[in-house]
């Protein structure tokens, strides 16, 4: 089995359910699977092939075998534990919703604590808590997504008060 | 720290480690570790010397001096036979070898601590590693500081040191300079096995200029031998133990020393940084220019960092015999003043008293017509403590073409003594003072008129128990002294040997005198200069291999105004002027001034000199222009434009030489490289850069007797505010923090 093979095989271990049965039937008779007719299986999901491309989130597929699911928040990004074999305080972790343009921001306040091992309960538990009256809505960083988003320095020509500043004050005359 | 080329030989070696590993499991990821190290042998097999690896050469130009060449030893670094003194440790024999070793605790001017443990190195028939700057070499020595074992252990350093060290290097602004960052590239693992929560300590306020983050502390107790061994203030300490330790002041008060900023440059971290520039600009983002400080007469080598047209912060650079490798916190900080204030037009005074600005062609035609229209007697220059010597030079030819020779620089006094130049500069030069075992102290206080003087001064006393005593009034010190009395009498009685502290000086074998410039101001001035060299003469202080009799400069343009000598023809010249020159000069009292004297100041900020001023012609500050500077032991320095300079000013020797033209009498020099030339016939020696040229004679034998007498006043303190002496400290805000804050009331 060429390591291109085994490569596309794991991949596809990994995904979804449909993909898992699939792979188990293609790990039984792999030999008579051809390579060509994986890869295209591979390249019909989205996921699986920015997963080829993107060693994160490659990895956390990777991780995700084996692990429990508990929970997914209102975003859609998947929240995963693994006790037993993992080392302890690795052994949570998120599959954002975004494939690609993912960040940690993207995680919503009520689930933060227990992606980070602050709290035990998890982010379902914890949004009975949030206050109905005055609660804000989580907002991702936009940092960088746009112009509005990007930071100029001063005196860049994007800067919104670009002549609003001097590199120097200059003495003031009084009255005398 | 130079570590660039070690962390490059580590990511080597590690990579030719990773070659030979088993591979791991796919999915299980663990902190890399070494377990064949645990084997000796394969250890001692791959340590073994290779005898055709090129010549290395010792990191950063370290020299080896052999003070008795009996007493070199021979030791073996990778196998590298190297030649060092008797007494140096593994580390400096291993630099010697071109070896750089990490460290965090280690300072080589500091005592050595060997807490960090980061230079651990592996010694032949050592059974442990070796903290190598605290081990003394020993003949015939086997160093080994490349093989598995040394790595293994420093990268176990690191990762305790990482442990409790938070992960904020993004918002830090030790970021990019940072010794834990940087050696963390070359033995830091890629993941933590800690599991526990950091440790928190609450940060201390050390004032206006040191930001502390100390979560980011890692005890390498730099800062505390610092501010106890150089600074001389026990401000700083270790409390607690274990992982309670913390750096602070024991109870809640401010750093109050003159050189606190330094912690910031030798803190390996970010827990010391520099408050003024907090989140101001990354270091990579800087220029860095090379100039000199004009802060006060010392002439420290600096640093300018720029970004754009603005100057962010000011670094120390190495000079070993002016100011090692610190700098007071004047020239620190002051930078800011060069952004406040600042004169950027021409401006003439109407006939409403308000200022009107105008173009440099009619405010050179104004001065041009009025200084034809008073008698050259009643033109009167004088030159402010930062002038460069260029524009003083053209300064003193301009007024003499006009028949004028009042001219002088603010700081000199009525009566400058300029006729020998070992009269008024430091002839012992800064770094011969550590050769010093008595100092006598004539009215100045070194630690507010030149602070790293008086580190000098502070590093001598402690080296060699060197006595100091000193007369002036009351004043603090950071170091041992005698208090000798606070007026000229208490001269008088050493000069005839009645005093107790004479048998100390006369018994010194290389005592030192130092004279305030703050004398230059008394009437007595004369007779105080006879009076000390007779003690000079009386203890021997000037002899053909050392001169002890010395004078401590208060400004940057004091030392080169008396080499090109400014000196004013009368005394009383400015009670009687009708047309003043003001060059910079904001100390000099313009209330003597008759009404209808017409007042020109050119300078680069809106300080006092401008309110009694009829027309401002804007200058350039001394981080816009190139200029010499001569200090006060009189090297000459120059100073190199790091920013371009604000609004409309220009350089004081180009404005000069311009108004020269209008005024009708044309100065010979059109460029810097000429009026170099001019300077060279009348001081040759501010043509020496950067090289000392001590005094030619000395002024002991050949003073003709001076008659006068010594006044009674006692002596004055010259510097009331070290944290505002000039214009562009008073101009900063820093500065003004400061005096409120750390200025002992």
């Amino acid at each position: 089995m060429s390591t291109m093979l085994r490569f596309a095989y794991l991949v596809a271990r990994v995904h979804d359910r449909e993909i898992w049965e699939f792979s188990l039937l293609g790990g039984i008779s792999f030999d008579k699977v051809s390579a060509q007719a994986l890869i295209a299986v591979l390249l019909f999901f989205d996921s699986s092939r920015s997963a080829l491309l993107d060693g994160n989130l490659m990895q956390t597929k990777i991780h995700n075998i084996g692990a429990t699911v508990v929970g997914v928040d209102k975003f859609g990004n998947k929240y995963y534990e693994k006790l037993g074999e993992t080392q302890y305080g690795r052994h949570r972790w998120v599959e954002y919703a975004s494939k690609d343009r993912y960040n940690a921001s993207q995680v919503p306040p009520e689930w933060h604590g227990w992606l980070h091992y602050i709290t035990d309960h998890t982010g379902d538990e914890l949004l009975l808590l949030k206050p109905k009256r005055y609660g804000v809505e989580h907002k991702q960083n936009f940092s960088g997504e746009g112009d509005e988003y990007i930071y100029h320095s001063k005196g860049h020509s994007l800067h919104p008060g670009q002549r609003d500043w001097t590199r120097y004050e200059p003495w003031q005359p009084k009255k005398s | 720290m130079g570590l660039g080329h070690l962390a490059s030989r580590a990511l080597l070696r590690s990579s030719r480690l990773g070659a030979s590993k088993p591979s791991h499991h796919l999915l299980r990821r663990t902190v890399v570790s070494t377990p064949e190290l645990h084997n000796s042998e394969a250890a001692a097999a791959e340590a073994q010397p290779e005898p055709d690896l090129p010549k290395r050469t010792p990191v950063a130009g370290a020299r080896v001096h052999f003070p008795n060449p009996d007493d070199a030893i021979e030791v073996f670094v990778d196998g590298y036979p190297v030649k060092i003194p008797k007494g140096m440790t593994v580390l400096q024999a291993c630099e010697v070898a071109g070896v750089d070793i990490p460290r965090f605790c280690y300072h080589d001017r500091l005592s050595i601590a060997g807490n960090c443990r980061m230079c651990l190195v592996e010694v032949e028939k050592s059974p442990k590693p070796v903290a190598s700057c605290a081990m003394p070499a020993l003949p015939g020595m086997k160093i080994k500081t490349d093989t598995p074992i040394a790595k293994k252990a420093r990268e176990g350093v690191m990762e305790f040191l990482l442990m409790n060290h938070p992960l904020d290097c993004p918002i830090c602004d030790q970021g990019g300079e940072c010794d834990l960052q940087d050696q963390s590239m070359a033995f830091g693992s890629d993941r933590g096995r800690f599991t526990e929560t950091k440790r928190s300590v609450v940060d201390k306020n050390l004032g206006p200029l040191v930001k502390t983050v100390m979560t980011r502390c890692i005890q390498c107790t730099r800062c505390v031998r610092f501010a106890t061994e150089i600074a001389g203030v026990q401000d700083l300490g270790v409390l607690g133990r274990g992982s309670g330790e913390e750096i602070g002041t024991y109870v809640e008060n401010l750093m109050t020393s003159e050189l606190s900023g330094n912690v910031i440059d030798i803190c390996p971290v970010g827990a010391l940084t520099s408050k003024p520039f907090a989140f101001k600009a990354r270091n990579w983002e800087l220029k860095g220019t090379e100039s000199i400080d004009v802060s006060d007469a010392v002439g420290s080598n600096i640093r300018i960092d720029s970004r754009g047209p603005e100057v962010m912060r000011i670094l120390p650079r190495l000079n070993e015999d002016i100011n090692e490798e610190w700098i007071s916190d004047k020239t620190r900080f002051f930078y800011d003043g060069l952004k406040r204030q600042r004169l950027n037009d021409p401006m003439i005074r109407g006939a409403d008293g308000r200022f009107k600005t105008v173009s440099w062609r009619d405010a050179l035609a104004v001065v041009a017509e009025v200084i034809h229209q008073v008698k050259p007697e009643e033109i009167v220059g004088v030159a402010g403590k930062l002038s460069d010597a260029e524009s003083m030079m053209a300064l003193k030819d301009f007024l003499n073409k006009m028949g004028s020779n009042n001219i002088w620089c603010e700081g000199n006094g009525p009566n400058p003594n300029a006729d020998l130049r070992s009269g008024y500069i430091m002839n012992t030069s800064i770094s011969g003072l550590e050769k010093a075992d008595a100092f006598l102290l004539v009215g100045t206080q070194p630690r507010v008129e030149a602070a790293m003087v008086n580190a000098r001064i502070r590093k001598t006393v402690r080296a060699t128990n060197a006595k100091v005593g000193y007369v002036g009034p009351s004043a603090d010190f950071n170091y041992d002294h005698e208090h000798l009395g606070t007026g000229p009498e208490a001269l008088t009685e050493l000069a005839e040997g009645r005093h107790p502290f004479y048998s100390t000086l006369s018994n010194a074998k290389n005592p030192v005198i130092i004279i305030g410039a703050g004398i230059f101001g008394r009437d007595d001035k004369d007779a105080i200069l006879a009076v000390t060299e007779k003690i000079a003469k009386n203890i021997n202080a000037v002899r053909p291999d050392w001169n002890g009799l010395n004078v401590l400069l208060l400004n940057a343009a004091q030392a080169a105004s008396l080499d090109l000598g400014l000196v004013p023809e009368s005394e009383k010249s400015i009670e009687s002027a009708k047309f003043v020159y003001l060059m910079g000069a904001d100390d000099e009292n313009v209330d003597k001034l008759p009404e209808d004297a017409f007042v020109v100041y050119q300078g680069h900020h809106g300080d006092k000199g401008v309110y009694r001023a009829n027309v401002i012609l804007p200058a350039s500050a001394f981080s816009e222009k190139e200029g010499t500077y001569a200090n006060t032991e009189g090297c000459a320095q120059t100073t190199v434009p790091a920013v371009p300079t604000v609004g409309d000013a220009r350089d004081d020797w180009k404005i000069i030489r311009a108004l020269s033209e209008v005024a009708g009498v044309n100065l010979p020099y059109d460029s810097l490289g000429a009026i170099r030339a001019r300077i060279g016939t009348v001081a040759p020696n501010l043509l020496q850069v950067e090289e000392r040229e001590p005094a030619v004679f000395s002024s002991v034998s050949l003073r003709p007797d001076v008659k006068g007498t010594i006044g009674k006043a006692p002596f004055g303190s010259v510097v009331e505010n070290f944290y505002m002496t000039d214009a562009i400290s008073r101009a900063s805000k820093i500065m003004a923090q400061c005096s409120a804050l750390l200025l002992k009331k």
